[in-house]
């Protein structure tokens, strides 16, 4: 028997959605059925009651689940009911059965799209998709656009020899020498020729690309490119500012590398004596000592005389030096010394310049020998014949003169 | 007091010990009676100089003669 009844078209279903909670806005706002995103099939399909009025379809607009009102929805307003008003029965589409038409815009979202289901067709992108080409930001797919910075491309299975050098170009005065031919080829550069200076902004360069020979603090760089020692046989051995003390002892410096010494006192002065005659001893392995024979003259203007002297000393004058420290009257002594290491008779040559205590300009000359025949190891400086004062020096200079 | 010891390594301070103190005092002693000596000595020197001038002027000769012949002036 055939059905009767109301025709099938007739029959209404109704969807009953979530009430929605109005929040002083137009939307959007989430359409949900049991607390679940709900697309509804059109806003004409739905019914929906505020503060028991029911909403026009015109007053509202629809976007997947959600709705915007036309205008601000109060949150005191109250939305009673919303109803989707569906018709005919509701029956599983048989497979192949939905159409584009039956999906409403947008409705499919990444979630309704099985994993790993998108494949190149359904992409959108212009240009052709390849194993040269790249999906681009602006969806298309283009080649990789060579880098115009590359300097050098090598080929990745080299096996001709002189690949690599054929490839490069050298500089001037760069060499360029390929090194195991053929097969992972190694290349050289070098560089001959003058050197540019202006490369050089900063830095130093090697020693050894200065000179030949052993660049050291005792050599020097000589006009024919080599590292040498000094050609001088006048070495300075010491370079010192002692401070003011009672005596300035000099010793240690005499060895066998030379036979003549000569120390420089500059700007000597003496303090709290009664006299400033500048007054030295030899030394014998450190100490000082006595027993000299010394004689000091002194050219005073034109007047040339005896200053001091003795045949049986315990020490000698060399001058006299201002007492006053500082002074543009200080004594400046030169002193030479023959042969201190020789079992000999020591013999030492002085001179001297001075304002005498800051009056009369001074200039002194004289000679000693040690009374015995021994090695001295240094000189002692004293000022005040080796009394209670000071001595001062502004600089101490210790000079030997080569025997070879 | 120190004493100061330059040597090719450096420079090095040392304190005098008391014996070289004492030494250092009666040398300044010593040095003055020296002084006081050299002094007296060039006293007397300068006295004889003069005495025997004047005795050479008493003997009728002028300052450039006595100069002459003695290097006195």
């Amino acid at each position: 028997m055939a059905y009767l009844g109301r025709g099938l078209d007739k029959i209404s279903n109704i969807e009953v959605l979530d009430a929605i909670t109005f929040t002083n806005s137009a939307g959007p706002y989430n359409i949900t059925k049991s607390s679940t995103a709900f697309v509804p099939a059109s806003a004409n399909a739905l019914v929906i009651s505020i503060d028991g009025v029911v909403q026009s379809p015109s007053s509202y607009t629809l976007s997947v689940a959600t709705i915007t009102f036309d205008s601000s929805m109060a949150s005191t307003s109250t939305m009673n009911f919303m109803y989707q008003i569906g018709s005919g029965v509701i029956t599983t589409p048989s497979d192949g059965s939905v159409g584009t038409a039956q999906l409403a815009t947008d409705a499919v979202t990444n979630v309704k799209v099985a994993d790993d289901a998108i494949g190149l067709d359904e992409l959108s992108a212009t240009g052709t998709a390849s194993s040269s080409t790249y999906l681009r930001g602006d969806n298309s797919w283009a080649s990789i656009a060579a880098d115009t910075n590359d300097k050098v491309s090598v080929s990745a299975d080299d096996t001709t020899p002189g690949y690599l050098n054929g490839k490069l170009v050298a500089g001037t005065n760069i060499t360029l020498t390929e090194g195991s031919g053929g097969g992972d080829e190694t290349l050289t550069a070098a560089f001959s020729g003058n050197l540019n200076t202006s490369v050089l902004n900063a830095g130093t360069l090697d020693t050894a690309r200065l000179g030949s020979g052993t660049a050291s603090a005792s050599t020097f760089l000589r006009g024919d490119q080599s590292w040498a020692a000094p050609s001088s046989d006048f070495v300075l051995l010491s370079s010192t500012t002692p401070s003011a003390a009672n005596t300035i002892s000099i010793d240690g410096h005499f060895t066998s590398d030379y036979d003549v010494y000569k120390i420089y006192a500059i700007g000597m002065s003496g303090s709290g004596m009664s006299n400033t005659r500048l007054s030295y001893k030899m030394n014998v392995s450190g100490s000082s000592v006595t027993g000299y024979a010394f004689s000091t003259a002194n050219q005073s203007g034109t007047t040339f005389a005896n200053w001091a002297d003795n045949t049986n000393a315990v020490y000698m004058d060399a001058g006299y030096v201002h007492d006053s420290s500082g002074s543009t009257s200080q004594g400046n002594l030169e002193m030479l010394i023959f042969l201190p290491l020789s079992t000999d008779k020591t013999t030492i040559i002085t001179q001297m310049t001075a304002w005498d205590n800051g009056t009369d300009f001074g200039r002194y000359f004289g000679s000693c020998a040690d009374k015995t025949a021994r090695a001295i190891s240094g000189i002692t400086l004293s000022a005040g014949a080796f009394g209670t004062g000071d001595i001062e020096a502004d600089k101490i200079l210790v000079y030997g003169m080569k025997n070879s | 007091m120190k004493k100061i010891i330059i040597k090719p390594d450096g420079i090095e301070e040392v304190e005098l010990t008391a014996e070289e103190v004492s030494q250092a005092e009666t040398n300044d002693t010593e040095f003055q009676l020296k002084l006081d000596q050299e002094e007296q000595e060039k006293i007397t020197k300068d006295n004889n100089k003069a005495s025997g001038k004047q005795k050479l002027k008493d003997l009728g000769l002028n300052d450039d003669e006595i100069k002459a012949l003695m290097g006195v002036e």
